[in-house]
């Protein structure tokens, strides 16, 4: 072997993935050959500093924590209980069914269109997980709804209604816009105590949107059609509290 | 098999590994977990029509593949890794004397640095081959490319990083520093 050929293969050597015929070779080579025995020492030496000098990251506790809840929910099986009434916050709250109905609900049967509808909420949960891991829950950060509000109109071909709750402990710091199989839709994002609160608006009519409350890979999702639009909130705050928010954006007056 | 079995062993034994590479592709931690939690629910997406045994290489390969996946959707114009906050990984509070750690944080960041900023391509081999102590087949099924292309690729990475921590030292000629 020659020098040309065995310096090539001295890293290799180094990392012990050189075997057969070929570190016979290699080996008898490197005996009388001090350049490529230097090279040897070199390659064997920056491979201890990389051992000893490059950290590495241990996979953080939350994140350990949350995949064990991801995998212990398995998305593709779970399916959500179905409340015997869907609007819970309103049976709970200070509100008539009666009210209910005259601001406007429509609740439909959600038997046809099922996994559309639970694709669109897995879509949305996903988005939510993402941005929230990544901390880019606003491209748009403000708490005013005014510089929110046109910022949303002049990117989308719809303008959706836009609400500060912070006297409900819903502050809004922004908003975003996302593509949801293939559709933009509007992000308000919401701060509640120390959740991430995002609520996701379409116009009605767009697709089959959830229809009653359900968890999603330990997540929160409330659905609501209000305003003409559909509205899904989603967040890792308890049920309650997303049924309060919504309750909130039904009284709003737009 | 199931989601938490899936979980169980081929997952979680290899969850370090898997953040490790995510972290140093990445540059920091958040976006790091991002991907790894892609990573877990393809991963439990895909098992559930295999059996098990997959071993490291097929979760690293998952990963490795939500990562880039994730770039093409979040960073169109390239990855920059955050060095202070390396700094600060290195800042290891149990570190014996401060000024012995001092001058070895200083001395082990050059490597770090220098490994933070080649390429992408090249520095997930170092990653996979020097930190993950993968072979060489193992890092050419997780990459995609043959054997050959994986020792190439790490000759040149590692004639990289014997290059750059040199031209930071400050003994070295500032024509030479500016080079950097």
């Amino acid at each position: 072997m020659k020098c040309d050929k065995a310096s090539r293969w001295v890293e290799a050597l180094a990392d012990d993935e050189v075997r057969g015929g070929r570190r016979i070779l290699l080996q008898r080579h490197l005996a009388n050959c001090p350049g490529c025995t230097a090279r040897l020492d070199e390659a064997r030496a920056l491979r201890q500093r990389i051992r000893t000098e490059i950290p590495r990251f241990a996979a953080p506790a939350r994140l350990r924590e949350r995949l064990e809840r991801l995998a212990r929910s398995d998305p593709e099986r779970v399916t959500p209980p179905a409340p015997a009434w869907p609007w819970r916050w309103a049976a709970g709250g200070a509100m008539a069914g009666a009210a209910v109905t005259m601001l406007g609900f429509v609740v439909f049967s959600g038997l046809s269109g099922l996994r559309t509808e639970n694709d669109v909420a897995h879509a949305l949960v996903d988005e939510h997980a993402r941005a929230v891991i990544a901390r880019q829950t606003v491209v748009v950060a403000s708490s005013d709804q005014h510089t929110v509000k046109p910022w949303l109109s002049s990117h989308l071909d719809y303008s959706p209604p836009v609400h500060d709750f912070a006297d409900a402990g819903f502050s809004l710091v922004g908003a975003r816009i996302v593509r949801i199989q293939g559709h933009s839709v509007a992000v308000l994002a919401y701060r509640y105590r120390l959740h991430a609160v995002d609520v996701y608006v379409e116009p009605s009519g767009e697709r089959a949107y959830p229809t009653a409350p359900e968890i999603i890979r330990g997540f929160n999702v409330q659905p609501l059609r209000a305003h003409g639009m559909e509205w899904t909130i989603v967040s890792d705050a308890s049920p309650d509290v997303l049924a309060g928010l919504a309750k909130r954006i039904v009284d709003a007056g737009y | 098999m199931p989601p938490s079995d899936t979980f169980d062993r081929e997952i979680l034994p290899h969850l370090d590994g898997a953040y490790n590479l995510a972290r140093w592709l990445a540059g920091n931690p958040a976006d790091a977990e991002d991907v790894v939690q892609d990573a877990c629910v393809r991963a439990l997406r895909y098992s559930s029509s295999m059996r098990g045994g997959h071993g490291k290489a097929w979760f690293l390969t998952i990963m490795r593949n939500a990562y880039y996946d994730w770039v093409a959707r979040n960073r169109p114009v390239g990855v920059v890794v955050d060095v202070d906050e390396l700094a600060e990984h290195f800042a290891d509070p149990c570190a014996e004397d401060p000024e012995d750690a001092a001058i070895r944080a200083d001395d082990s960041r050059a490597l770090a640095d220098a490994l933070a900023a080649i390429p992408l391509q090249f520095r997930e081999v170092i990653v996979l081959r020097a930190v993950e102590e993968l072979s060489y087949k193992q890092i050419a099924s997780i990459v995609g490319v043959p054997i050959g292309t994986v020792m190439s690729r790490l000759a040149r990475a590692r004639a990289m990083l014997r290059r750059a921590p040199r031209l930071r030292r400050e003994d070295q000629p500032a024509k030479e520093r500016r080079r950097t």
